[in-house]
C-alpha cells in the first residue's frame, strides 16, 4: 500500500515564461508560505475570504487579473477554502485488514496540479509502504479508520468533493463515509428492508455484492453540509431503492419501477457523477431502446432523463468539466464487431435545458492507445474527466497504466502503474473543513 | 460589573477620538478586548477613562465601524441575548439584514476600507459582511474592473496574458 506521487506532466505548460520566479512547485500540504499581498495592500485572508465566495466562473476569471492572483487562486491547498480541484485517486481494495500492510493495495497517486510542472512526465513506480507521503495531506492508508474495531474489509466505491464511500464486509457489515483529509468519518449501518433483507440473507456471507448493488454519495458542501447515499439493489424481478440521509440518519426503502434496466445498468460499469447535486448516470434501456442519461435526486426518484441518440455512438462515461456534463461514446465501423469500437468522442451538453450536445472532441483508439480497436472495461476505463482542463483520465488494462490524455495537444501521458489487482481507482478532490456529521470516532 | 458602563475613546490614525461603551466594543472586537485587558491591571479603581490608539483606521472609517458595532448589539440585546452577537445574511428576515444591506452599500473605497478596518479591529460578523459585499461587486465584472476596484497593477507580458487568458477561455 502506497502513496504514489506522480509528476502531473499532462497538463500543457503555463505560460512561455522560462524563468518566472514567481512561478513555484506546488507545496502539498504546506501551510507554512509567508504572506504576500496580492492586492495591493489587500490582505491575503481578505482575498481569499473575498475569492471564496465566487462562483467557479468567476473564480477561474479572476486569475487573469493578475500573476498574484492566479498564483494565490491556483494555490488550493494553501487557500483551503477555495473550492478546491483534482489532487489525486485513490485506487486498489483494502481486502483484509487483518493480513499484511504489504498485501493491500489501497494507493493514493497524486498530481500535482496547477504549478506548471513541466518535466513531471514519468511516473514513480509503487514504493512499497515507504514513504507514506511526508508532505502529502492524505493518509493513503486510512490507518485511522483501519486502527477501529470491527473493520476488517474494506471496499472504495465512490467519492464525492472529498469524501470516500467504503462498504465494509464481514464482521459489520456497513458503508462508511470518510474524508480523507480530515481523518473523520462515519459508519451508516446497510439498510434493512424485509425482502431485500431476506434475499441478502439467503446468499453465501461472501458472496459478491457488486453485481447487483450500486451505492452513490452525493455530497456539496456548497449547498449542504449534509450527505446522501443511493443505494440500488436488484434482487430478481424486482429493483430496491434504498437512499439515506445524514441529517434524518435514516434509510428510506422503496421499490422503483422498471424505468430503466437497474441490473445491465450496474453491470456495465459506467462511472456516474453528481451534477447540480444530482446524480447523473448512465442507463441501460428496459427493452431495445438507446442508453439514457437519468438525473437521480437524493430520494433515488429519476428526476429527468436526458435522451442520447444513437448516431452519436455508445456512451460509455458520464462527467463534468467545466460546469458542463459531458459524455463519452464509442463508435466503429458499421460492419465491425460492435464489442470492438475504433473511436472515442467527447461530447458536452451545452444547454442543459434544451438538450443540446455538442460533438467536442474525437479520437481514434489508434492515436489515443495505439490499437486499432478497443472494448470498453476489458482493455480500458474511464476514470475521470478534469474538472477545469482538457484532460482524460484512464486506466489501460493490457499494462495497468494511468494515463491522462491531453485534447488540446493530443497526447498521451503516463502517470503511475496502478497494478493488475487495483480493484476500484476514484478521483480525489480534496475538502478540507470539518462537517459535522463526520467525526473522528464512531458516534 | 456590567452597570457600571465604562467606556472608552478610540482614536483614529488621522487624531479623531470616538467614545464606545467598553461592554459593546469587547463584545465585537477580539483586537480591542485584547487591547483592554492589556490596560485593566494599571486602570483598576481608577475613574480615568481609557484613549486607545487605533492607527490603521480613519476617523471615517472609524465611526461607520462604531455605527455598525452599536447597531448590532443594541438589536442583539433587544433579542435578549447581549452574548450572541447574531450575524444575519442579506436578505434575511432579521431586523439588521435591511441595516446590513445597507450599510455596505457603499463605494467601492469605502468598502475596502471596511475590510481592512474589519480584519485588523477582528471583528468577525463585519468582516464577512463586508467580504460578501466585495464578491458580490466582482460577479460579472470584467478583468479590468475588477484591477480598478482592488487597485491593482497587471504585471502579465503580453504573452502571459494571452496564455492565462486562453487557459481559462472557458470561463469568459
Amino acid at each position: 500500500m502506497a502513496l504514489q506521487a506522480t509528476g502531473q506532466g499532462s497538463r500543457p505548460p503555463v505560460a512561455a515564461a522560462d524563468s518566472d520566479p514567481a512561478r513555484r512547485p506546488l507545496s502539498l500540504g504546506g501551510t507554512g508560505c509567508p504572506k504576500r499581498s496580492a492586492a495591493a495592500g489587500f490582505p491575503d485572508d481578505a482575498v481569499v475570504e473575498i475569492l471564496s465566495r465566487l462562483p467557479a466562473k468567476d473564480l477561474c476569471r479572476s486569475k487573469c487579473v493578475s500573476k498574484d492572483w492566479c498564483e494565490l487562486i491556483s494555490d488550493r491547498l494553501r487557500c483551503r477554502k477555495l473550492p478546491q480541484t483534482l489532487e489525486g485517486f485513490f485506487y486498489g481494495c483494502v481486502d483484509d485488514f487483518s493480513c499484511d500492510c504489504e498485501d493491500s493495495h489501497e494507493s493514493c497517486s497524486d498530481i500535482s496540479d496547477e504549478s506548471g510542472s513541466d518535466d513531471g512526465n514519468e511516473a514513480r513506480s509503487d514504493g512499497g509502504d515507504e514513504g507514506g507521503g511526508e508532505d502529502e495531506g492524505v493518509d493513503p492508508l486510512f490507518s485511522s479508520l483501519r486502527k477501529q474495531p470491527g473493520i476488517r474489509s474494506l471496499i472504495l466505491l465512490d467519492s464525492c468533493n472529498g469524501l470516500l464511500l467504503f462498504r465494509c464486509t464481514k464482521v459489520t457489515r456497513s458503508y462508511i463515509v470518510y474524508n480523507p483529509a480530515t481523518e473523520h468519518w462515519v459508519p451508516v449501518p446497510v439498510p434493512i428492508s424485509g425482502l431485500w433483507f431476506t434475499w441478502r440473507e439467503s446468499q453465501d456471507e461472501d458472496s459478491d455484492d457488486d453485481e447487483r448493488t450500486s451505492a452513490y454519495l452525493i455530497f456539496d458542501p456548497v449547498a449542504s453540509l449534509h450527505f446522501q447515499l443511493i443505494e440500488f439493489t436488484n434482487i430478481p424481478y424486482m429493483d430496491v431503492v434504498n437512499t439515506y440521509s445524514s441529517e434524518t440518519r435514516k434509510w428510506d426503502h422503496w421499490i422503483r419501477e422498471h424505468q430503466w434496466n437497474l441490473y445491465k445498468t450496474i453491470k456495465s460499469m459506467r462511472r456516474s457523477t453528481i451534477f447540480n447535486k444530482v446524480l447523473h448516470l448512465i442507463v441501460s434501456p428496459v427493452s431495445i431502446d438507446q442508453e439514457q442519461i437519468a438525473a437521480i435526486n437524493g430520494k433515488g426518484e429519476t428526476c429527468r432523463v436526458i435522451c442520447w441518440l444513437g448516431n452519436r455512438g455508445f456512451p460509455i462515461f458520464v462527467g463534468q468539466s467545466k460546469g458542463l456534463l459531458h459524455c463519452f461514446s464509442v463508435s466503429g465501423h458499421p460492419d465491425g464487431n460492435s464489442c470492438h469500437m475504433t473511436e472515442l468522442s467527447i461530447w458536452v451538453l451545452k444547454d442543459y435545458d434544451a438538450e443540446e450536445w455538442e460533438l467536442k472532441h474525437t479520437v481514434s483508439f489508434l492515436e489515443l492507445f495505439g490499437k486499432r480497436s478497443c472494448k470498453f472495461v476489458s482493455d480500458y476505463h474511464v476514470v475521470t474527466l478534469h474538472p477545469e482542463y482538457n484532460l482524460i483520465y484512464f486506466v489501460q488494462h493490457w499494462d495497468y497504466k494511468l494515463v491522462s490524455y491531453d485534447m488540446d495537444c493530443k497526447e498521451l501521458h503516463n502517470l503511475c502503474t496502478v497494478g493488475c489487482d487495483y480493484g476500484s481507482i476514484t478521483p480525489y478532490v480534496p475538502y478540507f473543513s470539518e462537517t459535522p456529521v463526520l467525526s473522528k470516532r464512531a458516534p | 460589573m456590567a452597570s457600571e458602563k465604562k467606556v472608552v475613546f478610540l482614536r483614529s490614525s488621522d487624531g479623531e477620538a470616538f467614545e464606545v461603551s467598553e461592554e459593546v466594543i469587547s463584545a465585537a472586537s477580539v483586537t480591542i478586548k485584547g487591547m483592554i485587558d492589556e490596560e485593566s491591571p494599571s486602570r483598576a479603581d481608577t475613574a480615568a477613562t481609557t484613549t486607545l490608539a487605533i492607527p490603521n483606521v480613519t476617523a471615517a472609517t472609524l465611526s461607520r465601524v462604531l455605527h455598525y458595532v452599536n447597531k448590532h448589539f443594541d438589536a442583539a440585546a433587544v433579542v435578549g441575548r447581549p452574548d450572541d452577537y447574531i450575524f444575519c445574511a442579506p436578505g434575511d428576515e432579521h431586523p439588521l439584514a435591511r441595516f446590513d444591506d445597507d450599510f455596505v452599500d457603499v463605494d467601492n473605497d469605502t468598502l475596502i476600507d471596511l475590510v481592512h478596518a474589519a480584519e485588523y479591529l477582528h471583528i468577525k460578523k463585519l468582516f464577512d459582511l463586508t467580504c460578501k459585499a466585495v464578491a458580490d461587486k466582482l460577479k460579472g465584472r470584467t478583468i479590468d474592473q475588477i484591477r480598478e476596484t482592488f487597485g491593482i497593477v497587471n504585471d502579465y507580458t503580453v504573452e502571459e496574458e494571452v496564455e492565462v487568458y486562453r487557459e481559462n477561455s472557458w470561463a469568459f
